[in-house]
């Protein structure tokens, strides 16, 4: 069966951090390339750990972080 | 020397009331031999008066307002004072009136500015910051936890060290919300001792920071991996102020002596575009005034911490302290354009637009996005939409250590633009730099302590948090100035500023408000000068 999607998504595994910017978000490090959460559910705002994820670039809005995109977690997995 | 003539200062209304009372008294009785000694004694207590009067006269106006002769002419307009109250001793019953007047004056000012209070706190902050033994052979430390404080010492007996440990704020007001009542004073015999404590500490899992009690001492290199020096302020009470670094940074004391004797021309009105403001706050609502109150919660927490920065409630024993001396000079209220931080720059805009035609005279805007032409025109509309209506624009610099010309608001040419710096005063890590930017300066913006929603205090990080020093010490400048123009403002601002380490990035200079303030009002009064004295010189209004 063919899935057809209407807008961007990337599948990205990496390290759950913490940014300690402008009272905080989480990312996720990716072999050192960063993406911004956005939406990131609280069972996993924990920093180390393993996770599989399914991002949506949000659009370039304007922010109270003034730090790089965001990104929509679309799905996510704790990996072992 | 310096703060004994600090409190005569304090206290020179009321010398100029006791004055007047004891020229009455001593008018009031006559040289014959009965009370000949106790009217020599009185005419001593005049002269010394006298003396204590117009000393603290000359240490409290010289390099003042207007003029560095400026404390002159307070002089001769009390001599003036003095002259008139002995002609009307000449009528009895305005004789007494005078005296009611003055004894009420006098009390007014005892009770209105806490003076006993005040003198308390001076002397206690004097002797604690007296050195016990000495200065240079004194560490500080932070233990990890209070109850490994006998390992430490026994530690330390181990290695033969002959020392004194206390701690080193004793008189803290609330443990509960600060860890300051983990700091402790090891006092040792020499420097080389206390080197080599230093040594034996500085990888001790004990404790979680070690370094001079002389910031002096640290050379840079050494200063990275120690904490600052811990803080104490003469001119505020607020309780968390000394987790404040920033504030001694900004020297905030310096800049009261400043500020305590201006005369305002206008309670400026600072806006913070942003998530929104916890109205309710209890070191907010008293400085804050509502535009609509659908902007008077935030969707974050982000508002209310740059709206305590830029001008908390200061001087009321709870929180923090702003820059916003006593509370007199500047008002702050909300525009929410970034519900829960995210939004659109047509809100931006709109907000802006908003704050302009409601007479804001600071805009303070910590947020930004991506730029490109288009978005830029836009925003430059706006800015010079908000100049011409009287409102100067300030926004952060942004978060990706890259050049704050690829942000928007940010590389506007008509806004003051903020870098972050850390607390030894270089470019914060995380802050973007200039390299065209017209109007670009620095302030604190790491380890900030501010207000958050529901009556809390946070620390954070960003150039959000360096945003509203500026437009703090901005709206403070407009309510002195109110004409002034972003240009000067920033002119200003830069002009005073500290330079800062540029090997990290350039951020402009780091602001300093007191001494922004001195030029400010050198400039203001510069010609104005004649007229000020006037006014002064047949009125009060000024105490």
């Amino acid at each position: 069966m063919k899935i057809t999607i209407d807008f961007p998504i990337s599948l990205h595994v990496g390290i759950i951090e913490y940014e300690n910017l402008e009272g905080g978000f989480w990312k996720l490090n990716e072999n050192n390339k960063t993406f911004n959460l956005k939406n990131l559910p609280e069972e996993f705002n924990q920093e180390g750990i393993k996770v599989a994820i399914l991002l949506k670039p949000e659009e370039e809005e304007v922010n109270i972080f003034m730090s790089g995109r965001f990104y929509e977690v679309i799905s996510i997995k704790k990996i072992d | 020397m310096e703060v004994y003539f600090d409190i005569i200062t304090r206290f020179y209304p009321l010398t100029l009331s006791t004055l007047i009372i004891l020229i009455y008294l001593w008018n009031l009785l006559d040289a014959s031999d009965k009370y000949y000694r106790f009217k020599s004694f009185l005419s001593y207590l005049i002269i010394f008066n006298l003396v204590i009067h117009f000393t603290a006269f000359y240490f409290n106006y010289s390099s003042e307002i207007g003029s560095d002769y400026f404390w002159i002419y307070w002089i001769i307009r009390d001599i003036l004072l003095i002259v008139l109250s002995i002609i009307i001793f000449e009528n009895k019953k305005l004789a007494i009136l005078s005296t009611l007047f003055w004894i009420s004056f006098g009390a007014y000012w005892l009770v209105k500015k806490n003076l006993v209070d005040e003198l308390q706190r001076k002397i206690n902050y004097r002797v604690s910051k007296l050195p016990k033994n000495n200065p240079s052979a004194e560490l500080l430390v932070s233990l990890n936890d209070i109850s490994q404080l006998p390992t430490l010492k026994n530690y330390l007996s181990s290695q033969n060290i002959q020392f004194e440990i206390e701690e080193a704020f004793p008189d803290l007001i609330d443990k509960d919300i600060t860890d300051l009542d983990n700091w402790y004073i090891i006092d040792v015999e020499s420097d080389e001792i206390a080197n080599k404590v230093y040594e034996i500490l500085k990888n001790s899992k004990l404790i979680s920071f070690i370094e001079w009690n002389d910031k002096y001492k640290v050379s840079p290199e050494e200063a990275k991996s120690s904490v600052r020096k811990p803080i104490s302020f003469v001119s505020i009470n607020d309780v968390r102020a000394i987790e404040q670094w920033a504030l001694d940074a900004l020297n905030i004391d310096e800049l009261d002596i400043k500020l305590k004797r201006i005369k305002l021309k206008k309670i400026s009105k600072i806006f913070i575009l942003d998530t929104g403001v916890d109205a309710n706050h209890e070191d907010i609502k008293d400085n804050y005034f509502s535009v609509s109150e659908k902007y008077d919660r935030d969707t974050d927490k982000h508002g209310t911490h740059c709206a305590g920065i830029a001008a908390a409630v200061t001087n009321n024993q709870k929180g923090i302290a702003s820059l916003n001396y006593n509370n007199r000079f500047c008002k702050i209220t909300s525009i929410t354009v970034l519900p829960s931080g995210r939004g659109t720059q047509e809100q931006i805009i709109d907000g802006m637009i908003l704050a302009a035609d409601l007479g804001a005279d600071v805009i303070s805007m910590s947020l930004g996005g991506p730029s490109n032409d288009l978005k830029q025109a836009a925003y430059e509309q706006a800015i010079d939409y908000c100049n011409k209506k009287g409102a100067i624009v300030v926004v952060a610099a942004g978060n990706d250590n890259m050049d704050a010309k690829y942000f928007s608001p940010a590389s506007c040419s008509s806004c003051i633009t903020v870098a972050a710096v850390d607390p030894n005063l270089r470019k914060a890590s995380f802050s973007n730099y200039f390299t065209e930017q017209k109007y670009g300066i620095a302030a604190p913006g790491v380890d900030i302590l501010s207000t958050v929603p529901l009556n809390k205090y946070e620390k954070f990080n960003g150039t959000s948090m360096a945003t509203p020093f500026v437009a703090g010490i901005i709206g403070i400048m407009k309510s002195i100035k109110p004409d002034i123009t972003t240009e000067e403002a920033f002119n200003i601002l830069n002009d005073s500023g500290k330079n800062i380490d540029l090997r990290h990035g350039h951020v402009g200079n780091f602001i300093q408000p007191d001494k922004a303030i001195e030029v400010l009002t050198k400039k203001t009064y510069r010609f104005h000068w004649f007229i000020e004295w006037i006014i002064r010189l047949f009125s009060f209004s000024i105490i």
